[in-house]
């Protein structure tokens, strides 16, 4: 889908070749093919059951494909990463969020941040001693906070737990937890999903803050905030993909309003 | 916003330590004989039951083969041990722990990688398998088992610094193990593994797709709560001077399971009340009526039902 790119487009950061999942009969996902950049927010749409999630766990090592490949790009160097796991694959640099907050419920705000920060930086030499990595893993657990406004939680001492937490902040701790892992790539599954429209505009407001910095797949069924944030868009229906291009195209796309959007989404 | 982390140490649950620490060493200044060796086999199972808590309540992974370490460790002391002469008391011990560490190793490189009912049936069969090879063999002495004819000592020269066979100083050396364990223990819980370990049995696939080899981590804590009752399994061959096979059966190893449940997972100091508990209630059962496991297994029901944390929370009704 990147072949017609500028020269000046991002280089990409992850890309998958033919990546399929089947479960017998059934294709979850049908030799998917597509490209992540840095910069870029990839927008990931498809009526449930398209196969949205489970790209995103073969993505994330949670899943191993049925056939096809995984790469990752750092620079010129293109590295296939399909037979790594999920811990391989964090430590690559991919990071996810989940449909529903997947947090340690009763350990306090930055106990969970501290858990995510800790992931890459703890070493046989540092597992029995906290001196070593807290002023490092702090530092990483404070900034993530900051970035998705968690500010009230920066102290290590403040005691509040996750479970006595908002949706709203749940799901913003949820993407704190993906960024003090230090990722180069963010795979967001519905990070709006369950929320009000002013903790979902907070959620676009941060997820655009984001965008510089990190490649970013974004699964969400809020069609509002795919298409405002979204540089490109990716249609899946029945595990494989129908459509991929920017914003407009996609809304113009016959196949798409067909399959998915519907007469109303069209412009 | 007001919920405190649970990952604090209860205040509760350090008192009720201290106390029982502190009341350790007074125990041989008002009991001998029997109560003083019904003290060291509780304070034995207590040290039994942390291990397996570190398996238990701190990774998430209930084993229903933790006897095999328990029972490896004595059988290793009753096998090096010489026939004719005490066996020195620091190389049978880091031997039957060593022994019972690598058994833990190698069993749970191939049990870790299985999860929830799968987990337990695997570390079952190993167990059970390790119970064949003692089990009316040549090498764990027949259906009886093997004597220990005369208890390991550490001496130096002619001096005798610690003999297992004079039943103070043994009640000291298993009180002072005992205490260390569920020092290390909870101190352990603390550092970045042990909240790893938490982190583990809490939300595994979270910690995967973190960066956390969690293969590795379940690994050591299998490893360190297999050599933990290799301790206990010393120990106990030093007390009842044999070893049978009935010490690596899968009654030992649901009666440890049990004396977590009874006592609460997670923070050592439930196992160790779950043992008191338990091995009292038994002892007291048994001499009331044959068919003791009935009343004992409606007790453990009882606090199943009525008190899902285990005894441990009982100051909280």
């Amino acid at each position: 889908m990147n072949a017609a790119a500028p020269p000046s487009a991002p280089s990409p950061a992850l890309t998958t070749k033919g990546l399929s999942k089947h479960f017998g009969a059934l294709k979850a996902n049908d030799a998917v093919s597509i490209s992540l950049c840095k910069g870029t927010i990839h927008g990931l749409l498809g009526p449930n059951g398209a196969g949205k999630s489970t790209l995103i766990n073969l993505l994330a090592g949670e899943a191993k494909p049925t056939y096809g490949h995984v790469f990752l790009h750092d620079g010129d160097t293109k590295i296939d990463i399909s037979k790594r796991n999920a811990h391989q694959r964090a430590r690559a640099g991919i990071g996810r969020s989940f449909q529903r907050s997947n947090l340690f419920l009763d350990a306090t705000v930055m106990e969970n941040v501290l858990f995510a920060a800790r992931a890459n930086h703890q070493t046989f030499s540092t597992l029995f001693s906290t001196k070593a990595m807290k002023v490092r893993c702090e530092a990483l657990a404070q900034s993530a906070l900051q970035k998705v406004g968690l500010t009230s939680y920066l102290n290590a001492h403040t005691n509040t737990r996750a479970d006595a937490l908002s949706h709203g902040a749940q799901r913003q701790l949820e993407i704190a937890m993906v960024l003090a892992t230090n990722p180069k790539i963010l795979l967001l599954d519905e990070p709006l999903a369950g929320m009000g429209t002013s903790e979902s505009a907070d959620m676009v407001a941060l997820l655009a803050t984001l965008r510089d910095d990190y490649a970013m797949l974004l699964v969400e069924h809020d069609m509002q905030a795919i298409f405002t944030l979204a540089d490109t868009i990716t249609v899946m229906v029945e595990g494989a993909v129908i459509a991929t291009g920017n914003p407009v195209d996609i809304r113009a796309n016959s196949a798409v309003q067909a399959a998915y959007l519907g007469e109303n989404a069209a412009p | 916003m007001s919920g405190q982390g649970t990952m604090k140490k209860p205040t509760v649950v350090w008192f009720i330590a201290t106390v029982l620490l502190l009341a350790l060493p007074l125990i041989p200044m008002f009991s001998t004989g029997y109560y003083l060796e019904f003290a060291t086999k509780v304070l034995i199972f207590a040290l039994f039951a942390m291990s397996l808590d570190l398996l238990v309540g701190c990774t998430g992974l209930v084993s229903l083969g933790h006897a095999a370490y328990f029972g490896i460790a004595a059988y290793t002391v009753a096998l090096t041990a010489p026939k004719y002469a005490a066996a020195n008391l620091f190389l049978v011990f880091s031997s039957s722990v060593l022994a019972a560490g690598l058994s833990a190793l190698i069993i749970g490189f191939f049990a870790v990688r299985t999860k929830g009912i799968y987990f337990i049936m695997v570390t079952l069969a190993f167990a059970q398998m390790v119970y064949t090879v003692f089990h009316d063999t040549k090498l764990g002495g027949g259906s009886d088992g093997i004597y220990l004819n005369f208890k390991p000592a550490l001496q130096i020269g002619e001096t005798v610094l610690l003999d297992l066979a004079n039943t103070t100083h043994f009640y000291y050396l298993v009180a002072a193990c005992c205490a260390t364990c569920l020092l290390a223990l909870r101190a352990l819980l603390r550092t970045p593994f042990g909240q790893t370990l938490i982190g583990i049995k809490t939300n595994e696939a979270r910690m995967l797709s973190m960066g956390y080899n969690t293969f590795r981590y379940k690994l050591a804590s299998f490893t360190l709560a297999g050599a933990l009752a290799g301790v206990a399994g010393f120990l106990s061959a030093c007390q009842f001077g044999f070893v049978n096979p009935e010490m690596l059966g899968w009654h030992k190893s649901g009666d440890v399971l049990m004396m977590v449940i009874l006592g609460g997972q997670g923070n050592f100091v439930g196992a160790a009340i779950g043992a008191l508990v338990f091995t009292i209630g038994q002892e007291t059962l048994a001499t009331l009526t044959p068919h003791w496991p009935l009343f004992m297994g409606l007790i453990i029901v009882c606090v199943v039902l009525f008190l899902p944390g285990g005894l441990r929370r009982i100051y909280k009704k």
